[in-house]
């Protein structure tokens, strides 16, 4: 079985490289290309993964996941090609499968097809089975926003957290993302794990050469840790106690339960098995409010909302208040225009990655 | 503290003291049905906070002007998969009942439903309507914005409800799954319970009058500025629950909200309500099956020192519920008798 690990990295402190964001996707989509993906899935995917980088989300990132991709296509763990076909649907729902597809792809995909079902429904939901992760799940609302629709997109994930009072992992940390669009402002977007902290953060941490804050992670035989480079044998603590290992349960209903894949809750397996499929699940949902109170009524009242939770006074030492997603696109934007600043050791990597296939990367 | 005596009543028994009095009030009968199963439901699952004793609130915000009692329930707009449904102030138990039974039919057809509620009363507990999901073999989503009781992550000015949710999946050999939550880290009930047993509450929960964090039970009710579940995951979701009740339903919402406890003002309160059928998605066996495996998955997960065994979420509340069901719920003698005395002042028999 093929492991391979993004996570081994040295803490030193790291020099910087700037990458220009469209370098980077074009970079991403060739050697996705090159190995066998289609274009335009090797593009969405390419546009998937930088868009984690703008948010500085490396564990994300086309660093992070673009090597792991190539792995698992040649290790034969996911499929290059992704016809996901479709199983069964009615008017508002429809379930993929994901045929070990990159979950990228598949969620993306399938958010598009929620939304076309959605403008003629008002709502639609669909499910995939069987796929690999799909990394950083607040982009795939988004494709909803951009439709003018509010998006949702969960996920199931390998067993990280125990239920409460037990000692053994059983659920992911279940990634969720809620968007909903804005006229005047950014879109709303709430995109978190289920755990404290999710193991992406851990790995910025542990790239940091940081110590984990205290109540976030055990290790296997339940006694607490600070070292952020053992997650993926340690038990996640959920967000909040037993609220946020009852939505991890619920979020399992949701994914991997309903999808009816081959694999759900403990037997969802590690990205970085490359051979192995991963049996991940997915769940999408479109809501187009042109079938209640209309787009501009929408947005006009999530403006509202966000310049109610602007003027909120803040706490002594905090500088204002944001809402979910707010600092990441004003940080994606800013790097969309000036570059992305990424440890050179990343950029190493994705060179790597390129450099048997005459595709190349520069940087500054 | 003295132990108040209490009585034990059959669900028969619960209900033919609830439905006779909320018809008196003036509720049509249906709703009143409607509204008598919740309580009977509640009370079986050991909430008497959401029973018997909410026929006082109905009858005293009916009464002072905040509750509508006369409602049309027809949706302002609908599609095959969507409705948008005005409660005109109407009870929130009704409300959500009816609405979650609307996305059920839609769901029947196109295999989900979603329903979006405006002007209504208070839901009280928000795990009824999953399970009213539920008994029609459907997966159950129903989130409630509330008055404001949580500032914003990072902020001290409360400005969010503590936006509770429930989230229902039917079993075929376990009792059905239901989670019911806020997402403020405590909820009220546990908030006075600590106040009242001058107990000190643990790190992350509130907010004292004057915005630094507190342990002190009695100060943070005084100041009723909770803190998020799991800090800024729970804050960021009651953002995003206010966008799908609140915002998507159009009228109130946030600061617009108003407490149960203003019995003149209406209540404002939006829902968002969603039925998934899992036969849209694969077979109904299967479903039933995985959910059942889930189940045994988290009871069969060894228990940390001091833990008698491995719970999933709502099994103390079916616990309460088949012992219940066997020797009656234990209700109050003397809410008993502010019952009967209210039979009487409506000249009602007491069915007792």
């Amino acid at each position: 079985m093929a492991v391979v690990s993004t996570r081994d990295r040295s803490s030193a402190a790291q020099e910087t490289g700037v990458v220009e964001a469209s370098d980077l996707r074009a970079f991403t989509a060739a050697v996705l290309a090159a190995h066998s993906m289609p274009a335009a899935d090797a593009a969405l995917t390419a546009d998937a993964m930088v868009w984690a980088d703008l948010r500085g989300r490396y564990a994300h990132g086309a660093s992070s996941k673009l090597p792991q991709c190539v792995a698992r296509i040649r290790a034969g763990g996911t499929s290059p090609s992704a016809n996901l076909p479709v199983l069964g649907e009615t008017g508002a729902t429809f379930v993929l499968d994901g045929r070990n597809a990159w979950g990228q792809v598949a969620a993306s995909r399938a958010m598009m097809r929620a939304v076309a079902k959605a403008r003629s429904v008002g709502f639609a939901v669909g499910v995939v089975r069987d796929c690999s992760s799909a990394a950083a799940m607040g982009y795939y609302p988004l494709l909803a926003v951009a439709e003018g629709m509010i998006g949702m997109a969960f996920t199931n994930g390998p067993p990280l957290i125990p239920p409460t009072g037990g000692t053994t992992k059983l659920l992911g940390n279940q990634a969720h993302a809620i968007g909903c669009p804005a006229d005047r402002h950014y879109p709303i977007v709430y995109d978190a794990a289920t755990s404290a902290m999710s193991t992406s953060e851990m790995d910025l941490v542990h790239d940091r050469g940081e110590l984990l804050p205290p109540g976030v992670l055990f290790t296997a035989d339940g006694r607490p840790t600070r070292d952020p480079s053992i997650w993926v044998d340690g038990l996640l603590a959920p967000a909040g106690g037993h609220r946020g290992y009852g939505l991890s349960l619920m979020l399992e209903i949701l994914t991997g339960v309903l999808a009816g894949g081959a694999r759900f809750a403990p037997d969802v397996g590690h990205p970085f098995l490359g051979g192995e499929p991963q049996g991940v699940a997915l769940f999408v949902a479109a809501i187009d409010p042109e079938h209640s109170i209309g787009h501009e009524e929408l947005t006009r009242r999530a403006d509202s909302l966000i310049e109610r939770l602007h003027a909120s006074e803040a706490a002594p030492g905090t500088e204002r208040i944001y809402v979910p997603g707010e600092r990441s696109f004003i940080l994606a934007e800013q790097r969309e225009r000036d570059g992305i600043p990424m440890p050179t050791e990343r950029l190493e990597d994705l060179r790597r990655v390129g450099s048997g296939l005459d595709i190349s990367l520069t940087w500054r | 503290m003295g132990m108040n005596p209490t009585v034990r009543l059959s669900r028969e028994q619960i209900r033919s003291v609830a439905f006779p009095l909320l018809r008196a009030i003036g509720m049509p009968p249906e709703d009143a049905a409607i509204t008598a199963d919740a309580m009977v439901w509640n009370e079986l699952r050991g909430a008497p906070g959401h029973g018997l004793g909410r026929i006082f609130q109905i009858l005293e915000r009916s009464r002072a002007g905040g509750l509508n009692l006369a409602v049309d329930w027809t949706p302002l707009r609908e599609t095959s998969g969507t409705a948008l449904l005005d409660a005109c102030d109407g009870w929130g138990v009704v409300a959500g009942t009816r609405a979650m039974g609307i996305a059920v039919d839609k769901a029947r057809d196109a295999g989900v439903g979603a329903v979006v509620v405006r002007n209504s009363d208070v839901t009280s507990a928000m795990g009824y309507y999953p399970y009213v999901a539920v008994m029609a073999g459907m997966v159950g989503l129903a989130i409630t914005n509330s008055v404001p009781l949580m500032p914003p992550w990072g902020g001290t000015e409360v400005l969010l409800g503590n936006q509770a949710f429930a989230i229902g999946a039917p079993t075929r050999d376990h009792p059905p799954l239901i989670f019911d939550s806020s997402s403020s880290a405590y909820n009220m009930g546990k908030m006075r319970s600590a106040a009242a047993h001058g107990e000190k509450l643990p790190p992350g929960v509130a907010l004292d009058d004057t915005g630094e964090e507190t342990d002190d039970a009695a100060a943070a009710l005084e100041a009723l500025r909770l803190l998020p579940m799991g800090g800024h995951r729970g804050g960021g979701l009651a953002i995003m629950w206010e966008v799908l009740t609140g915002i998507l339903a159009g009228r109130r919402s946030t600061t617009e909200v108003v407490g149960m406890q203003e019995l003149d003002r209406t209540a404002g309160v939006s829902l968002y309500v969603q039925a998934v059928d899992p036969k849209a998605f694969l077979s109904y066996e299967e479903f039933l099956a995985r959910v059942d495996r889930l189940i045994d998955q988290i009871h069969s997960n060894p228990p940390r020192s001091g833990v008698d065994r491995v719970r999933v979420p709502g099994e103390s509340k079916a616990g309460f519920e088949s012992e219940y069901r066997a020797r009656g719920v234990p209700v109050p003698a003397d809410l008993l008798e502010r019952l009967r005395a209210l039979c009487g002042d409506f000249g009602l028999a007491w069915p007792l």
